[in-house]
């Protein structure tokens, strides 16, 4: 088969030998035959025509050849192309909607598929991905399926849900980065110190944030995506300790980030922690605040596999649904919903009605 | 010139693969060898043997390469390949047992049976 394919290849890469030479091979059969039948006493108007009887067409030949070469297929192919090209030529306007509309078609496919792809079929790069959860507020009496956290949400419940190994926070955003003269807008995540222990992904040189790294007097720490850490510092592994500018405000960098990390589809570069005043994390700023922050859980390992709304049913039930907050809300594990098992799944915490 | 036979279908290239056997030829020469090994017995459809040479060819039971002619003029010369020596073989082995086969069958008489 192969050697095939590499014969085929070299007749229609040299074509014109090909042609040229099947001609001259039928001149030189043709002729010595003449010389042969004159030599036996024919005439050569005789031979000429004896010949065309035994011989039949030239042309009937070589297309038999080409044929027997697997090259007529190509040939046909190119005039069926052609004849296609001269179609299409003709009608200008049904050609440029039908590429145009195949255009269309295969852009969205392209974007659909890209989008599926990172978020449903490619599974999360952290360890133990379906531990992962997106943690929701939900407010059915106000009809909002699904909404962020706030901050008080989050010191509320660290810690005080059972059904959660690590509970942290992060919140999306753009600043300025880089020296006065030199600086680009660069989208940044704020998170909260847990965030990286969550995603059991930490920076591959340097240290994470610290608990006392979250008041604004003290977050002047910064930890670098690996792509930009290459990109400004050359992967300059002395990069950590340096001083790099956001919002004009100099900070230390204390932490690189592998390669492999990728958040969803954040394109952070630099990450900052999650800084707050203490009254920011009041009960009374529970709900406001338009919670723009996200809520990222890792589950703690029940003893049961956790299948999309099994946890409702296995042994966290009674520790899922243990009151988390001082006030009266309560976080009730509802995973009748929205639990693939490649996505964090949802973990609404419901306002009892 | 006795009497002809008209070829049976598929056995052109089994004879080609035999004339190539002996010694280097051009499509005329394979002809013409051929007739002679047949003793003119058989009649070759002169129009089917170029198409099965490149057949032929393009299997890779023959190869064939441009060289210079009795009379010196250019033309393409095909050897036999070790496929087509394999080939060669195995068609004779078969050819031969149908033969064999064939031949004690009309051969029957009335008191064999």
């Amino acid at each position: 088969m192969f050697k095939r394919l590499r014969s085929l290849f070299r007749v229609l890469t040299r074509r014109r030998d090909f042609e040229e030479g099947m001609s001259e091979e039928l001149r030189f059969h043709i002729e010595q035959y003449t010389d042969d039948l004159v030599r036996s006493g024919m005439s050569r108007e005789k031979a000429a025509r004896v010949i065309r009887e035994e011989l039949g067409s030239p042309i009937n030949i070589k297309a038999d050849c080409r044929e027997a070469f697997g090259v007529h297929f190509f040939d046909e192919l190119r005039r069926q192309f052609s004849y296609a090209v001269r179609l299409l030529r003709k009608t200008p306007a049904f050609t440029a909607t039908a590429l145009l509309t195949l255009a269309v078609c295969f852009g969205a496919n392209l974007t659909i598929f890209a989008v599926i792809d990172s978020v449903l079929l490619r599974p999360l790069p952290f360890p133990e991905p379906d531990r992962l959860m997106m943690v929701f507020n939900t407010y059915p009496k106000a009809g909002v399926d699904r909404d962020g956290s706030s901050l008080t949400n989050y010191y509320e419940r660290r810690g005080r849900i059972p059904a959660f190994a690590s509970l942290s926070i992060c919140a999306y955003g753009t600043e300025i980065v880089g020296e006065p003269g030199s600086t680009e807008r660069l989208q940044t995540m704020r998170v909260s110190p847990d965030f990286f222990s969550t995603l059991r992904l930490g920076p591959a040189i340097g240290r994470t944030f610290t608990d006392e790294e979250t008041t604004s007097e003290t977050d002047h720490v910064a930890i670098l995506s690996n792509a930009f850490w290459r990109q400004r510092y050359t992967a300059d592994p002395n990069a950590l300790g340096k001083q790099i500018r956001v919002n004009s405000v100099p900070r230390t960098v204390i932490g690189v980030l592998p390669p492999s990390f990728r958040f969803l589809s954040s394109d952070a570069r630099v990450f900052l922690p999650l800084a707050s005043r203490p009254e920011g994390r009041a009960p009374s700023r529970r709900h406001s605040g338009g919670n723009v922050i996200q809520m990222i859980a890792r589950l703690q390992r029940c003893g049961l596999p956790f299948v999309g709304g099994a946890i409702a049913r296995g042994p966290c039930r009674s520790r899922a649904s243990h009151s988390a907050a001082a006030g009266s809300r309560r976080t009730r594990s509802s995973f009748d919903w929205r639990s693939q098992p490649r996505e964090p799944s949802s973990y609404p915490c419901r306002r009892p009605s | 010139m006795g009497k002809t036979a008209e070829l049976l279908p598929g056995t052109l290239d089994m004879l080609i693969l035999k004339a190539v056997s002996l010694k280097p030829l051009h499509g005329y020469g394979v002809l013409l060898r051929i007739r002679q090994i047949s003793r003119d017995a058989l009649q070759i459809p002169q129009g089917s043997l170029y198409p099965a040479l490149y057949r032929l060819e393009h299997h890779d039971l023959i190869a064939a390469e441009w060289g210079q002619s009795e009379n010196n003029r250019r033309a393409k010369y095909y050897t036999l390949t070790a496929a087509g020596r394999r080939r060669l073989r195995d068609e004779t082995a078969g050819w031969n047992r149908l033969a064999t086969a064939i031949a004690a069958a009309l051969n029957t008489t009335s008191e064999e049976v």
